[in-house]
């Protein structure tokens, strides 16, 4: 079995990788990416609406077949037997900008069901850690709701909290910041740095984030990464700092 | 030159014929291609789901059993009222016409032949189908297209875990059963309708000698291929379903015409494998 956890290098690094779309299967949606994402990184992806940018986030993510090229997630290429594809699944986490919830399911079975599924934590201890999820994600109200009931910033955080539960180690956030309001802004903002600083209640360790953006929001700092796509061109604009020092 | 005129003539008569022929072949061909492209695709798509069923019937099993009995519940439980009513309707029909028949012949021991062939071979299975695909298949292809047009698919795929195996396989498992135990059900309750039809029509006939009529009527046989067929028809709808539900990346503008293919398709395959069981009945018989 694959470990994916020990990794020298790249955990993500894309080599020629042409991304395709969604929507459309034959059409490519951003040529030619190479890219690498190392531990400890933090990385706004900007573009604007149409550009590709969620297209490239899948991809990156391995939910979405590139056109062409190659992806490596820590070290490794696109698992082949599915305990490696769920292996690898458990160290990357994906949070849509919204909808992506169950909607048969309520908020709290929505973020146990990864645990429950994989049986990752014993039957006892998965609603301890639900419970503490939805609570460090401030929707211990909503918990009993169902996803269509919440408002859309409370849906981003359901999300947040169900790819949480896994302990991934790589997490991707689609626009995590779109029309959000001051405070559901403001929760974000210090949400993500707890997490690339391992300082997140209820994650034990720091994950390494990518995130998506329109624009690169104001409160960017120089020890972060920041890439560009623009007409189907993905370009890198600024590594991040820690790892240019390192 | 009168020549060349009638050559000309000949070749726009022969490309018109040529153009009438091609678009003749066109509208015929065309809905071939596409009903063997859509075979192909419910095939390959009902082969990934058996290979699931088969690779990962054991996994995450409390997932499964819970999913599973949430479809049985949905799709029969909550249909058991409707197919009492069908069963008492299903049994004055079909005993009414009968009885009146065999009394003028004088023939009123094939009773029991007549209620085998006709409710336990045939209409049972096929009712049991049909009203399935309107009333459980029907709102399935829309959940789950519309689902799929959500994003939950790649929801689930983010999560680790294996969209058929969340959400095709407790359905085909559901359905079947379902379709089994309606069947089953319907049969029953048509049969003691027909009785008390017969009954009150003031027929000649004790439940006893109704009963061994249908006993001696039904054989091994019947409950064999009325067990393959129900499963194979709750089988069969599912996958159709959820095929057209969830194969193909759907917008929201796709559920309709999803639902209109799964409604369609479903009828002709259950029609199709009803006919392949008589085919079996008739080798057997």
């Amino acid at each position: 079995m694959i470990d994916y956890s020990e990794a020298s290098g790249p955990i993500l690094a894309m080599i020629h990788v042409d991304v395709g779309c969604l929507q459309d299967r034959y059409r490519v949606a951003v040529r030619d990416v190479n890219w690498q994402v190392h531990s400890g990184d933090f990385w706004i992806v900007a573009g604007s609406h149409g550009s590709g940018r969620t297209d490239l986030l899948l991809t990156a993510a391995g939910l979405l077949p590139p056109c062409a090229g190659q992806i490596q997630w820590f070290g490794q290429p696109q698992p082949a037997s599915e305990v490696a594809r769920q292996s690898l699944r458990r160290k990357v986490g994906f949070v849509f900008e919204q909808g992506h919830l169950l909607h048969d399911l309520t908020v709290a079975e929505n973020v146990a069901l990864p645990c429950e599924y994989h049986g990752v934590q014993r039957a006892g201890s998965v609603e301890g850690v639900v419970t503490r999820m939805l609570e460090s994600t401030g929707l211990r109200a909503w918990a009993d709701a169902r996803p269509a009931a919440l408002p859309v910033p409370w849906q981003r955080r359901a999300l947040l909290a169900r790819a949480l539960v896994l302990q991934p180690r790589l997490m991707f956030f689609d626009c995590p910041l779109r029309g959000l309001d001051r405070r559901h802004a403001e929760w974000w903002h210090e949400t993500l740095l707890q997490l690339h600083r391992g300082e997140f209640p209820g994650v034990s360790h720091s994950v390494t984030v990518v995130m998506t953006a329109e624009e690169p929001p104001t409160w960017i700092t120089p020890g972060m990464g920041v890439a560009w796509i623009e007409e189907g061109r993905f370009s890198v604009v600024t590594s991040p700092a820690n790892r240019l020092a390192g | 030159m009168p020549r060349r005129i009638t050559g000309l003539a000949g070749a726009v008569v022969g490309t018109a014929f040529s153009r009438k022929v091609g678009s003749w072949a066109t509208r015929v061909g065309r809905p071939f291609v596409r009903g063997a492209q859509s075979a192909r695709g419910l095939i390959a798509f009902g082969l990934i789901t058996l290979g699931v069923l088969w690779s990962k019937g054991g996994h995450a099993p409390v997932w499964l059993r819970h999913l599973t009995r949430h479809q049985i519940v949905r799709a029969g439980v909550t249909l058991l009222p409707l197919f009492l009513f069908l069963s008492a309707i299903l049994g004055f029909l079909v005993i009414g016409q009968t009885v009146a028949w065999l009394s003028r012949l004088g023939a009123m021991d094939y009773l029991g032949p007549v209620m085998v062939l006709v409710i336990v071979r045939e209409l049972g299975p096929l009712m049991t189908a049909l009203v399935m695909l309107a009333r459980v298949c029907t709102p399935m292809v829309v959940e789950l297209s519309t689902a799929r047009a959500l994003g939950e698919v790649e929801a689930l795929e983010a999560l680790g875990i294996d969209p058929i195996h969340y959400l095709v396989v407790p359905r085909v498992l559901g359905l079947a059963l379902s379709v089994l135990g309606l069947t089953v059900y319907l049969i029953l309750g048509a049969i003691v309708a027909g009785y008390l039809w017969a009954f009150l029509q003031n027929i000649p006939l004790t439940p006893g000698a109704y009963f061994r009529q249908l006993a001696a009527a039904l054989s091994w046989l019947d409950f064999g291929v009325l067990a393959l067929k129900t499963l194979m028809f709750g089988a069969v709808l599912a996958t159709v379903t959820c095929y057209h539900g969830l194969a193909r990346p759907l917008r929201l503008d796709g559920v309709a015409p999803a639902t209109v293919h799964a409604v369609g398709q479903g009828l002709v395959a259950c029609l199709l494998l009803d006919a392949v069981f008589l085919l079996l009945y008739l080798v057997a018989a």
